[in-house]
């Protein structure tokens, strides 16, 4: 329409799709509701709301669909959809009259867009007054969400109709002739002391030599580039957005008028078209500025969707990480969350876009940047490359402690292999809980990496855990290769021997156990000093110790 | 006389004066149809008529154009049931291709019998009812570009946009003063006007722009700023809301800023442009519309100055230059006017401080190849006033020259008011 951007699509103005099945019924309740609509607006119902969400259910499912006007019934296609009558789409005229001939639903229309139009509908009467209002509200974009096409053909083409051609006309020979004789006059017309003012004066000495010279070789055009460049300059939506913001905050009493709700909505669709950097500098302003309307505006654009779009699309540019990093530093939020993790997303693929990532964390805080991350949803891949960024960048502790908690076993497996010895041994808690939720191969492969590490004791860790947990926590073939770690660095006696011992300890445990003790004596022994009676309740196990303790006579 | 574009707002009374007027119209028509021109009906029917002529009173004139009804060209609102017979009689008037009725005194009932017996001939399909009919005190005739249920095509752009120009000169002179608040409702009808006028053609509105007659005012001047910034951003094809956005906040600042000669300085005047339409009433029912609050902020932006970066925001820097062209158009001190031609000769040689040079290209050659209005000098040594672009050349445009439209042999030269000055002192 004049006042709004004519859509992308182009409007067949039939339902398609799907539901081309049952296309004139769905056309006559689309148009019905609306009418439905206005009629209780004008009564101010409390239900228009509701009525206005079942109107946007019944239309999105087609957003070709376009209302047409005419002045005494509407139309989709061709099916008449409401006839106006002296109640029933009594608007139907005077917006007619006002100039609208087609209707369409906008990329992201929402039920109070509806409820605005259908105001404004409900409010016209078959007055000047109240029909010119109409217009300059449609042409004042006051119809945010649907895209209207405004006649000028109807009310503003009458000019033209109505201007007399030959009256016309002749109006404009005379002024070419007059122009043309006032020109020819002009010498005797002009007073003698105004030339020779104006000979006086520098802005008379106009550069025409240059001009013509500049017309003539054709250097005032612009390359399509500056053109195209400009032009977006002139529709940058984030302008807009940002100087009515600033409006806004430089008159409080006008923040009821610009609802930031209103705005972060453009802002997001803005978003969604490919956020840039400008974006950016818009959020982190909102973040440095106290009004409640900056953090009404945060809050509005505390998407994951924006997230997502900043994550995926901020240049990966030095000068941006000084931007981004107050953002990623303060609480934590829905945008935030989604940005970090798409962040580290992106910049995993790349070594350079891996350097700005490191820079931007190292500026955020390590901790402050993947307490942000959800590392559940992390690809295994991108977590391998943070884990290494991470030791690399000689991070704090808690960062990998979370990052190996919270990613997918699986992938928590791969990072502790990546982990050197010391480190790993400092992070025994999640590591350990790797051990309880990764699956029993991978479990059994971790625990005999931990077995070789020389330097740290991790018998005495496994050994605390296996006797305070008493094998519950873990698989048996868990239970086995844990086993086996204690009993190699030679705690059988000090951990395996009190789990034998143990009557809450079942059964399987304890018979793994014992595999364990017969290859370490001092354990052997240990057992043997114990009661068999007070102790063991299974006949397998007590056969298992007897058996223990004969071939331990036999040796001697 | 008010203009239809310009809803004007009549009394209620008025308005269904003419609604009746209509309703009766068609009654008589429809009852002679019925029961011929003899019948007491008829009869009754056409004196109620009469009556009604009476009570409006003449003179006045009904147009029936574009499925609306107009009285003296200001449209007339109608109740549905109303609207239903003036779209009949409407297509009736347009079947004997006439779309305006003037009644200039009251009408006899025997003549009037007549002209309602010729009407409801047409409604039957004769297409000469009306030849050879006079009925003293009422004459008919064919609006030639208006078409009756039709969108209006075949305008001509000249003539479109001269009338186009001239009344949003005319709305623009209705603009607020002083303290007043703005009205965004004028605004918008001197934006929308100019909006439409540069759209059927950007030559033709320039050469109106520099060629139409009359002083260059206040007025005229903040309607050629609006129009400079609308040319530029179409000629750029940026969105019809930004270009609206921005016609309307050099209108305002243009409105405030100028003065019958030169003007003051632009961010004063976007400074008090801008406390004028936040003063403004918020009128439609839903809130303050897109529109208005982003002129409001453009404005503010402007006063303020705010720089994004090491930069104004590129729109400043175009509303800058619209206005300071129209400060220049009128300097101080002196009883002529610079063209458009001199003005951008002017900004593009010395660009405005801090205005991206950029905007001055792009208004140089918005309205063509050569600015309309600049005064140039022939080969053979006339002096004419371009008025646009022609097939022969750049330098070498359709210039009118004592009355008739040339395009000259070879390249024109233009003339600068300083030659002119220095040659008429000579």
């Amino acid at each position: 329409m004049p006042s709004h951007e004519p859509s992308s699509r182009e409007p067949t103005g039939e339902i398609t799709g799907e539901h081309r099945t049952e296309p004139v019924n769905v056309a006559r309740i689309i148009g019905s509701t609306l009418d439905g609509l206005i009629r209780s607006c004008r009564v101010e119902s409390p239900s228009v709301m509701q009525i206005a969400g079942r109107l946007l259910d019944r239309w999105r499912p087609f957003p070709d669909c376009v209302l047409r006007l005419e002045p005494t019934a509407l139309y989709i296609g061709d099916v008449e959809v409401l006839t106006a009558q002296e109640d029933d789409g009594r608007w139907l005229l005077p917006a007619f009259m006002a100039g609208v001939k087609t209707v369409q639903l906008g990329d992201d229309t929402r039920p109070e867009d509806l409820v605005r139009l259908a105001s404004e509908l409900a409010a016209l009467g078959p007055s000047l007054a109240s029909i010119a209002r109409l217009r300059d509200w449609l042409w004042a974009e006051g119809a945010e969400g649907f895209d209207v096409l405004l006649d000028h053909g109807f009310v503003d083409g009458l000019d033209a109709s109505m201007t007399d051609p030959v009256r016309q006309r002749a109006l404009l020979e005379a002024l070419r002739s007059e122009g043309s004789v006032a020109l020819g006059l002009m010498a005797e017309r002009i007073a003698s002391r105004d030339l020779d003012a104006a000979a006086a004066r520098d802005e008379f000495f106009l550069p025409l030599e240059a001009f013509s010279q500049m017309l003539s070789e054709g250097d005032l055009s612009l390359s399509s580039d500056e053109t195209a460049g400009l032009s977006a300059d002139c529709d940058d939506s984030l302008f807009w957005i940002d100087a009515q913001v600033h409006l806004a905050f430089a008159h409080p009493e006008l923040q009821a008028q610009v609802p930031a709700e209103r705005l972060a909505r453009r802002a997001l669709a803005l978003v969604r078209s490919g956020a840039s950097g400008r974006f950016l500098n818009f959020l982190a302003e909102l973040v440095r500025r106290r009004e409640p309307y900056a953090r009404k505006l945060q809050q509005e654009l505390d998407t994951a969707e924006a997230g997502e779009a900043l994550g995926m699309h901020v240049p990966l540019e030095e000068r941006y990480i000084e931007t981004l990093a107050p953002l990623l530093a303060g609480p934590a939020s829905t945008l935030t969350r989604t940005l970090a993790n798409r962040l580290l997303e992106r910049c995993t693929g790349s070594r350079e876009s891996l350097q700005w990532l490191a820079r931007l964390m190292a500026t955020v805080g390590f901790e402050a940047f993947l307490g942000k991350v959800d590392a559940a949803a992390l690809s295994e891949r991108c977590a391998v490359v943070t884990c290494r960024l991470l030791i690399a960048s000689r991070a704090p502790l808690h960062p990998l402690a979370e990052l190996l908690a919270h990613v997918a076993p699986a992938t928590g497996i791969k990072l502790a292999g990546l982990l050197p010895a010391d480190m790993l041994f400092r992070l025994k808690q999640p590591v350990l809980k790797l051990v309880s939720t990764a699956s029993h191969k991978d479990a059994e492969a971790l625990l005999a990496t931990l077995g070789l590490h020389a330097q740290h004791d991790w018998g005495e860790v496994l050994g605390e855990v296996l006797q305070s947990s008493r094998g519950a926590d873990w698989p048996l073939p868990v239970v086995r290769a844990a086993c086996a770690v204690i009993a190699a660095r030679g705690h059988a006696a000090s951990y395996l021997v009190p789990l034998i011992q143990d009557r809450h300890v079942g059964d399987d445990v304890k018979l793994t156990a014992l595999r364990f003790i017969e290859k370490d004596p001092a354990a052997v022994a240990k057992l043997g000093s114990l009661s068999l009676a007070s102790l063991f309740q299974s006949r397998e196990v007590k056969d298992r110790v007897k058996e223990l303790r004969r071939r331990q006579e036999e040796g001697r | 006389m008010t203009h239809p574009g310009n809803i004007p707002v009549d009394t209620p009374e008025e308005v269904l004066r003419v609604q009746g007027l209509v309703e009766t119209l068609f009654v008589a028509m429809r009852t002679i149809q019925a029961y011929g021109t003899e019948h007491p009906l008829s009869r009754q029917s056409t004196l109620a008529l009469g009556q009604r002529i009476l009570e409006m009173p003449p003179p006045f004139s009904l147009q029936f154009v574009g499925q609306a009804l107009f009285r003296d060209r200001t449209m007339i609102p109608l109740p549905l049931r109303v609207y239903r017979l003036g779209h009949h009689l409407g297509q009736v008037l347009h079947r004997l291709h006439l779309q305006e009725l003037v009644i200039d005194r009251t009408i006899p009932a025997g003549n009037l019998v007549e002209f309602c017996r010729a009407l409801s001939e047409a409604d039957a399909g004769r297409l000469d009812a009306l030849d050879g009919l006079e009925v003293p005190g009422l004459s008919w005739r064919e609006l030639p570009s208006a078409r009756y249920g039709i969108e209006v095509e075949e305008v001509d752009p000249e003539v479109f946009s001269s009338a186009q120009l001239a009344l949003a000169i005319g709305d623009a002179e209705l603009l607020p003063t002083g303290a007043a608040p703005w009205s965004f409702a004028k605004g918008l009808t001197v934006v929308r006007r100019l909006e439409r006028a540069v759209q059927v053609s950007r030559e033709a509105v320039g050469r109106a722009l520099e060629l139409v007659p009359g002083p260059w005012s206040v007025a005229r001047r903040a309607v050629a700023a609006c129009t400079h910034v609308l040319t530029a951003l179409t000629s750029l094809e940026a969105s019809g809301a930004t270009r609206r956005v921005a016609g309307h906040a050099a209108l305002a600042i243009s409105w405030y800023g100028l003065s019958s000669r030169g003007g003051g300085p632009f961010q004063r005047a976007a400074g008090y442009a801008v406390e004028r339409l936040l003063e403004a009433p918020a009128v439609a029912r839903t809130g303050v519309e897109p529109h208005r609050a982003k002129t409001s902020a453009l404005l503010f932006l402007a006063a303020e100055e705010r720089l994004e970066g090491d930069r104004p925001p590129p729109l400043l820097d175009l509303l800058r230059l619209a206005y300071e062209v129209e400060v220049r158009r009128c300097p101080g001190d002196v009883r002529f006017d610079l063209t458009l031609a001199d003005l951008l000769a002017t900004v593009l040689n010395e660009p405005i401080e801090g205005c991206n040079l950029a905007w001055s290209r792009v208004l140089a050659t918005a309205y063509g190849e050569i600015p309309p209005g600049a005064r140039v000098l022939l080969p053979d040594g006339r002096i004419g006033l371009v008025l646009g672009d022609s097939e022969a050349g750049r330098l070498r445009p359709q210039v009118l020259v004592n009355g008739a439209v040339v395009v000259p042999e070879g390249p024109v030269k233009f003339i600068s008011p300083a030659a002119l000055a220095r040659a008429g002192g000579g």
